[in-house]
């Protein structure tokens, strides 16, 4: 067909059709090998729904009420700090959970870093995004870009004032690069101003992004720093 | 409806002259050498500082340059969250542990795809690749599942979602699977190799310089570090190396692992905030030797 003429029918049809909603290059490749996987017997459907419920109800919930406890109960902390597997558990989250080895890609390692009056953390996963899903979901996006994992081990400070957080030179920042099989997660302060909180209460304010280390907990701030939100072309099925 | 129908619901196919053209012109905009050295240099062209840079894993990102971005937040797609659970239940099922997908979809794939397609369809990729590649499906069978699965949806979704649609259940037991899917179970990794990997060499206090190994195609021990002293802050857990994992080795011999302390005012020649700030990474004991 000559240039022109297909020129024009697309133009005629992009006016007259109602746009068509077209399956994706990731979709069909996600659909095509998850036949063959099942037809190949290399697992069973069972399991695929078994890990697929277990991956829809991981979020940071968990995680946040294990350092509330923790901020209430001097016993609990000295547990979270010395095995965090086992306060994990304590919170409902069992890291063997749901084949009996854990998910294979973040392992039985988790360590839970403390926060004191000079220490500050922060992590990532300047290899891929490394991060512990089952406490604390899956990662944000910004989380692992090149732009974070890029600079944050070399600019920390820098990467933190972008989340308008503003260190002293008094306290020490420290990068903890989860590069192999550990997985962190940051204990931040208890701030002032929460004296007399119930957990419920102190666990409103300890957000995904303090747990990153990339916030602090504030009385009144229950959200992320950044809210923009990328919507997805066809978001999770509830 | 043949592979050639697909293209006129969207280009997936390149078919005309003109399209073809615009697809080279995409592809040439690819970076794949130094601005100073042209593609396909003469071994006189090359330089030992580029054959380093070319031999650097993808993924080590950690230090490079790059001008501050927004920070986002994104939905998931539907698609995301099942290519998660496919990599894990491959997993789950002993066909590969996830040191290989890491390699495969990371590394292997090389930098422009590394920065070029997003972070979860390279997981989707490395399952492709780890299939074909162990024999569990032929490069046919999945070509010709891709054009199937196209041509189902043809004609657009209207509405429907995408969903797998399996011919049969296949017989799992006849199906090679790795040892570490038993012998983890009620262990977990990395504590079921506890106990073998012999005696430490090193311990919390201990003075350490992270080694400058020439390593090829695959390592976890960020380039930051090499070649830098630091500090053993714990002394972590036993298991075998990523360098080993990533290929299927099971007979690898499992080694301590170390959390190393670095100074980041000894790490970087320009930073510029307070001389106590740290850095904290993993590192297997065969990167470590003991700082003068």
């Amino acid at each position: 067909m000559p240039d022109h003429d297909h020129d024009h029918d697309h133009d005629h049809d992009s006016t007259v059709k109602p746009m068509v909603e077209e399956i994706t290059d990731f979709e069909v490749l996600e659909i095509a090998l998850r036949e063959l996987c099942i037809e190949k017997g290399l697992f069973t459907a069972e399991q695929h729904r078994v890990f697929t419920e277990f991956a829809e109800q991981i979020g940071p919930t968990p995680a946040a009420r294990l350092v509330a406890k923790a901020w209430l109960d001097p016993e609990f902390k000295a547990l979270a700090l010395t095995d965090a597997l086992a306060a994990s558990k304590e919170v409902g989250v069992d890291w063997l959970d749901p084949t009996g080895f854990g998910t294979p890609s973040d392992f039985y390692a988790f360590k839970i870093l403390e926060d004191t009056p000079t220490l500050h953390h922060v992590i990532v996963c300047a290899l891929c995004s490394c991060y512990p899903r089952p406490i604390l979901g899956n990662s944000p996006e910004w989380y692992r870009t090149p732009n974070y994992r890029r600079r944050l081990v070399r600019w920390p400070r820098q990467v933190l004032s972008e989340f308008g957080l503003e260190l002293p030179d008094g306290v020490e920042v420290r990068v903890e690069d989860s590069n192999q099989k550990h997985r962190f997660m940051v204990m931040p302060l208890r701030p002032a101003g929460t004296e007399g909180w119930t957990e419920d209460q102190l666990t409103e304010i300890i957000t995904r992004d303090s747990l990153i280390g990339v916030a602090l907990p504030k009385p009144g701030v229950t959200t992320n720093v950044f809210s923009a939100t990328r919507p997805a072309i066809r978001p999770v099925v509830e | 409806m043949g592979a050639g129908d697909v293209s006129a619901g969207r280009d997936v196919l390149v078919s005309t002259a003109a399209e073809r053209a615009k697809q080279l012109a995409l592809v040439s905009r690819l970076k794949t050498t130094f601005q100073e050295v042209p593609e396909w240099p003469t071994p006189d062209m090359e330089t030992h500082d580029h054959y380093l840079a070319y031999m650097k894993t993808s993924h080590d990102v950690g230090g490079e340059l790059n001008v501050p971005e927004p920070y986002e937040e994104k939905e998931e797609e539907q698609w995301e969250l099942m290519t998660y659970v496919l990599c894990e239940v491959l997993g789950w099922g002993g066909i590969w542990v996830s040191e290989e997908r890491r390699r495969i979809g990371n590394v292997d794939v090389g930098r422009a795809i590394y920065l070029g397609l997003p972070y979860y369809s390279r997981w989707l990729w490395s399952v492709g690749r780890v299939l074909v590649e162990k024999g569990y499906i032929s490069w046919g069978e999945l070509t010709d599942r891709l054009v199937e699965v196209q041509a189902r949806y043809a004609g657009g979704l209207n509405g429907r979602l995408p969903e797998a649609q399996p011919k049969s259940v296949g017989d799992g037991s006849k199906v090679a699977r790795n040892r570490a899917h038993i012998e983890q179970v009620g262990l977990g990794d990395p504590r079921a190799y506890a106990g073998k990997a012999g005696k430490a060499k090193f311990k919390p206090g201990d003075r350490v310089k992270v080694r400058e190994l020439p390593a090829m195609f695959y390592t976890r021990t960020p380039e930051y570090v090499r070649g830098a002293d630091g500090v053993i802050a714990e002394v972590t857990y036993e298991s075998p190396a990523p360098e080993d994992e990533t290929w299927a080795l099971e007979d690898a011999k499992p080694e301590w692992f170390y959390i190393v302390r670095f100074n980041q005012s000894e790490l970087w020649a320009t930073y510029t905030g307070p001389k106590t700030d740290t850095l904290q990474t993993e590192i297997p004991e065969r990167w470590l030797e003991a700082a003068g």
